[in-house]
């Protein structure tokens, strides 16, 4: 039952319309990008099975929020994309938020996501490589090891 | 075999969405989270909560004053009863519009909200423009969202914060006498349940 149906049906009993506001249903995706979601995830996910407590993350998002004001990125991306512009800044403030916590309870060392990501980066080259070489012959070797 | 190094088919590589599966697969490794874990959260999120949880307990509230009663007193221990519990639900306050009075919600410091009764927040709720203005000119805010505030009726905003988060009960429009709650909860908006609205 939408809030359109209600008020059709209360206009075919000769009552008068209601001023429902434009958009009642008001859907807007929760998340613009899957990486999004995922901090978001995570963070819930910590904070429940009680790796730290959702003030001390809470703490750190907002002040990782007054930095992204600060600087002017905040407008900046607002200004450019409106409602996404405004979910990216604000999970990047999860994600830089979410590292600093992690860290500051040593549960991720400072470095090891630079150096996953490195790894990752690297694991990604190394598979298009062999894409490429193997398209070309029966050289390529296996796909990954170790 | 030479081959394209601007990496623009790989999303991946783009920095924040390989920052985050970096992050993610440190975690799973460690043992600390697991993939299929975060996909139920994303999906809860996504699907399970909404405005439509806080239209029902609105609703309810206009067609039961004892139950309006207990809310209005008690917001976690009600709302508790009803289902409605859980992260960023805890120490739930819900206020009363009334023809004296008009409440709206905002969080100064980053995004409070009521997940379980309203989902995840709207973007313009976690905006720098709104987070600012709703203190500083809460009329002129509501006045962009369309909503004009006689002179007489005193506008009150509420700070949500990590320990309190507020839930706007909006003024049961006139001439639903014979709406059932069911109805009723179908009038009941997100925004009206921020206080950037009327019902």
């Amino acid at each position: 039952m939408s809030a359109a149906d209600v008020v059709a049906r209360l206009e075919a009993a000769g009552l008068p319309g209601l001023p429902v506001m434009a958009g009642n249903d008001q859907h807007e995706p929760a998340f613009h990008a899957p990486w999004e979601a995922r901090i978001f995830a995570l963070v819930v996910t910590l904070v429940e099975a009680g790796h730290f407590p959702w003030g001390v993350f809470q703490n750190r998002l907002a002040t990782e929020l007054v930095a992204a004001e600060g600087s002017g990125r905040a407008a900046e991306e607002t200004d450019a994309a409106g409602a996404e512009g405004i979910n990216r800044y604000y999970y990047d403030c999860w994600l830089a938020a979410a590292e600093a916590t992690l860290s500051a309870e040593a549960i991720v060392a400072p470095g090891a996501v630079d150096n996953h990501m490195n790894d990752l980066r690297a694991h990604v080259e190394g598979v298009r490589n062999h894409q490429l070489s193997a398209g070309g012959g029966a050289t390529a070797g296996p796909l990954a090891q170790g | 075999m030479s081959h394209d190094h601007s990496h623009d088919h790989d999303p991946l590589e783009k920095g924040t969405a390989l920052r985050v599966r970096a992050l993610e697969e440190l975690l799973v490794a460690k043992g600390l989270v697991t993939s299929e874990a975060l996909d139920t959260v994303i999906s809860h999120y996504e699907n399970n909560v909404g405005p439509r949880n806080g239209a029902s307990v609105v609703a309810k509230a206009w067609v039961d004053a004892d139950f309006k009663a207990r809310l209005l007193a008690d917001g976690p221990a009600t709302l508790e009863a009803l289902g409605f519990k859980g992260f960023q639900g805890e120490h739930m306050r819900v206020i009363e519009n009334t023809p004296d009075v008009h409440n709206m919600v905002v969080c100064t410091l980053c995004s409070c909200y009521p997940w379980p009764l309203l989902g995840l927040p709207p973007a313009w709720f976690k905006s720098m423009s709104y987070r600012a203005r709703a203190v500083s000119e809460p009329r002129a805010v509501l006045a962009d969202f369309g909503v004009a505030v006689p002179a007489d009726t005193s506008v009150r905003v509420w700070d949500s914060t990590a320990e309190v988060r507020y839930l706007v009960m909006p003024m049961r429009p006139a001439g639903t006498d014979v709406l059932n709650e069911a109805d009723l909860a179908a009038l009941v908006t997100r925004d009206g349940m921020i206080g950037t609205a009327l019902v």
